[in-house]
């Protein structure tokens, strides 16, 4: 009665229709809340969390905690449990405090660690920021890119490279009154920002439509061309 | 000029249905598209994967294809993957799939590997290897110490086999041993590389690190780029389009092209139809005010 | 003490184990009220000072210095311990629907459905691990590809939709700051795909012309403008993260959460 299920062909079939149901189902929500799109919904959240369950075990659990305390014998592997099991008092009220400890331990290695990200992220930010030459270097004609085409070119662009970067920090600081040409700079400042947030909503538009293109991809070819009415792909 | 003032009140349903024919109309009735033009950090990404096939030290080095991405933005990432993984296979570089950040990435990234493996005749264990997922929290001190022991700080692969036993893993010891990094990812990852790991290696030069964001994470990447912490970046969608010219391979991102071109120009219609309502109304009530 | 052992008395360990820690639990719960704030301020104090220390302290020929070889054993100790955390998120969601079971609440068909889901996918995943077939494979598939793959990707498409209406909506010329927004993204959404590309074609993409071309322009925006504003953001957020750093290490952090009393 089963035997479908080891046949790649069928489950092929069984997944596209099962995937073209949970897609239509969601889709639903388009035209107005319904019950259709809650239960996929609720089998969305529930097939996420079970999932992380299941890698949650199979790839850390299992292999770096129950494997080496049980089948190698790490008895002292035992001790996560407990340990681990103080994240859970945050939710009862008399023991809650002792959730602290666990939490603790995990702030404090973040906070430690916060140097060396620091360091290795930001120096060579800010080394790229100050290192911009303000004289035409030679061979920057020859460089690639319209907008190295001339040395001039160069110049101009790391001028308003550290202008923006300027203007821009001091929008946002708020130490003192910003007054005179300091309030010029910060409104310019306001002005590029408002450059860049344009430039990031042209992106996120397109990164909406990709995902949208991908769901539109596996209804046309993989489903209605290819599962229902047999086309070749 | 009232046919005007109402396009700028456009029912949403209405909205919704043209975005949907401007997506599916180039699916449905083929048209050709022209060749996207290929940006600077692209080229740079592929000459970046070119130059470590082309290094006879680095070619032997494991290259790290890290999948932090869930199905959610699998139309962006998913064909990052697999532009890239074509590359890698092509040049026959060893790599290993690894996620921290989300536990669906290494499934997804082994669903692209089982796919391409037998037209580049690569081997699970012996070509490339899955370590799996492991949680978010617990990233950094993973990635700090990977610098020194890969093996000891992943332990095992997704199927529960020491990585020591694997023979891809053979002579892989820690950060000296990595040709590149690779992120493909839907949220912010990419700092646990660059600040732990990337500049950890025994030699003066960084770890190429390449850099597949989806296109909203993209702009903020940017002074990573001139930096040199990125030696390349493919920019969601985009990025996988031009890469597969690049590689001369027609998949899901060349097709979706027009898809893309079509509910961009779309969109740019309708802003501009709004704006046009916007004005006729002012102009409306101006006239309405004189009178 | 430390040395693995096999059989029988393998769990007795564990369980003596166990046993102890519910030993250091009560000593614990027995720390009277004023002393329980300093507790949890040396703990973040001593785990923030050994990568701290580890990070400064010189290192030897080997790139190490005598607090790295603890790296790799708190790198398992960490994956174990924030695995168990993930289970805070699955208790939380599993209680709120349990009790809309338990009670009956209205919709409590779809909570079902919600663990229905849960345990059908991890279910199928354990089998697929412990029992490895063909059969296994394509159930576990079923609920991997067919469903969570296809519901994750769709659920977060229809974002599409909303946008096409919010950006057709707020995109209006109504001041300095809206019409530089949406110029600048005019240009990017232009220069991003191949027909908009198409429109500046036949414009050389060399010498000084190539800065006409949409591409360039969107792209100079990009890199050019995008970037440093970005950048001079970003140093904020640094400096900033790294402020915050130390205010938990030192535990100088203020807020609901630090200030209560425990």
């Amino acid at each position: 009665m089963f035997d479908f299920l080891t046949n790649p062909g069928a489950m092929r079939t069984a997944n596209v229709w099962f995937a073209a149901l949970c897609t239509l189902g969601l889709y639903s929500i388009l035209y107005r809340e319904n019950r259709f799109f809650r239960f996929f919904e609720h089998l969305f959240i529930g097939l996420a969390t079970g999932y992380a369950v299941y890698t949650t075990w199979n790839d850390t659990l299992r292999p770096r905690w129950w494997d080496p305390m049980v089948a190698e014998g790490r008895w002292w592997w035992a001790f996560a449990l407990p340990a681990g099991l103080l994240f859970y008092l945050i939710y009862s009220r008399k023991y809650s405090w002792m959730s602290r400890l666990i939490f603790a331990v995990f702030f404090g290695f973040a906070a430690g660690q916060a140097f060396q990200g620091f360091a290795a992220y930001y120096f060579p930010l800010v080394r790229s920021a100050i290192n911009v030459p303000l004289v035409p270097a030679a061979g920057a004609a020859a460089a690639p890119g319209a907008y190295a085409l001339t040395p001039m070119a160069g110049v101009l662009n790391n001028l308003l490279f550290l202008f923006i970067v300027i203007s821009v920090m001091t929008y946002f600081f708020f130490s003192f009154e910003q007054k005179g040409p300091v309030a010029g700079v910060a409104r310019m400042g306001r002005y590029l920002l408002m450059f860049a947030f344009g430039a990031i909503f042209g992106s996120t538009v397109m990164a909406r439509m990709s995902l949208l293109i991908g769901r539109t991809d596996f209804l046309i070819n993989d489903w209605i061309r290819q599962t229902v009415f047999r086309l070749p792909g | 000029m009232g046919f005007l003032v109402r396009l700028q009140d456009i029912d949403r349903r209405v909205l919704y249905l043209l975005l949907a024919v401007a997506v599916s109309f180039p699916f449905l009735f083929p048209a050709p598209v022209p060749d996207p033009a290929i940006l600077p950090q692209t080229q740079s990404f592929f000459r970046t994967v070119e130059a470590v096939s082309a290094d006879p030290v680095r070619r032997d080095k494991l290259v790290i294809l890290s999948c932090n991405f869930s199905s959610s933005t699998s139309a962006e990432s998913l064909t990052q993957t697999e532009t890239v993984m074509r590359h890698l296979m092509k040049n026959k570089l060893k790599f290993a799939i690894f996620s921290f950040n989300d536990p669906q990435g290494r499934e997804l990234g082994q669903l692209i590997a089982n796919r391409l493996q037998d037209e580049y005749g690569y081997q699970y264990g012996r070509d490339y290897v899955n370590w799996g997922f492991r949680p978010p929290a617990a990233a950094v001190n993973t990635v700090k110490a990977m610098v020194r022991n890969i093996p000891e700080a992943i332990g095992t692969d997704a199927n529960g086999t020491r990585l020591v036993e694997i023979p891809v893993m053979r002579n892989i010891r820690g950060a000296n041993d990595l040709a590149a990094i690779i992120e493909i990812t839907g949220s912010n990852s990419l700092p646990v590389w660059l600040q732990y790991l990337q500049r950890t290696g025994a030699g003066a030069e960084p770890i190429p690190t390449l850099y597949c964001p989806t296109a909203v994470m993209a702009p903020e990447a940017f002074p990573l780029l001139k930096s040199g912490q990125l030696q390349g970046m493919l920019t969601g969608l985009k990025g996988a389009i031009e890469y597969e010219a690049l590689l001369n391979v027609r998949g899901f991102a060349t097709r979706a092209s027009a898809s893309l071109s079509y509910s961009h120009f779309l969109i740019l219609a309708l802003i501009v139809l709004g704006n046009l309502g916007t004005f006729a109304a002012r102009a409306q009530a101006r006239r309405g005010g004189a009178r | 003490m430390f040395r693995p052992v096999t059989g029988p008395t393998l769990w007795l360990y564990i369980l003596g184990a166990l046993a102890a820690s519910g030993v250091i639990f009560f000593v614990l719960q027995a720390i009277p009220s004023r002393l329980r704030k300093p507790l949890v301020a040396l703990i973040t104090f001593v785990a923030g000072l050994y990568y701290a220390t580890e990070f400064f302290w010189p290192v030897g020929a080997d790139g190490a210095n005598f607090l790295t070889p603890w790296i790799d054993p708190l790198a398992q100790m960490t994956q174990v311990l924030q695995a168990f955390a993930l289970g805070l998120g699955v208790y939380s969601l599993a209680s709120v629907h349990l009790r809309a079971v338990a009670r009956q609440r209205s919709g409590w068909g779809f909570s079902v459905v919600l663990f229905a889901g849960l345990f059908a996918i991890a279910l199928t995943g354990f089998l697929r691990e412990y029992r490895p077939n063909r059969f296994n494979e394509n159930v576990f598939n079923f609920f991997f590809v067919g469903g969570l793959q296809s519901l994750d990707a769709t659920m977060f498409s229809i974002i599409a939709f909303y946008i096409v209406s919010a950006a057709y909506r707020a995109f209006r010329v109504r001041s300095i700051e809206a019409t530089i927004l949406l110029t600048s993204a005019f240009v990017v959404m232009l220069g991003q795909v191949a027909l908009g590309q198409a429109l500046t074609n036949n414009i050389p993409n060399q010498q000084f012309a190539a800065n006409f071309r949409v591409e360039n322009i969107a792209n100079w925006i990009l890199t050019r403008v995008n970037s440093p504003a970005l950048l001079a953001v970003d140093f904020g957020l640094g400096i900033g993260g790294l402020a915050t750093a130390l205010r938990l290490w030192l535990s100088l952090e203020r807020g609901s959460y630090f200030d209560k009393e425990l």
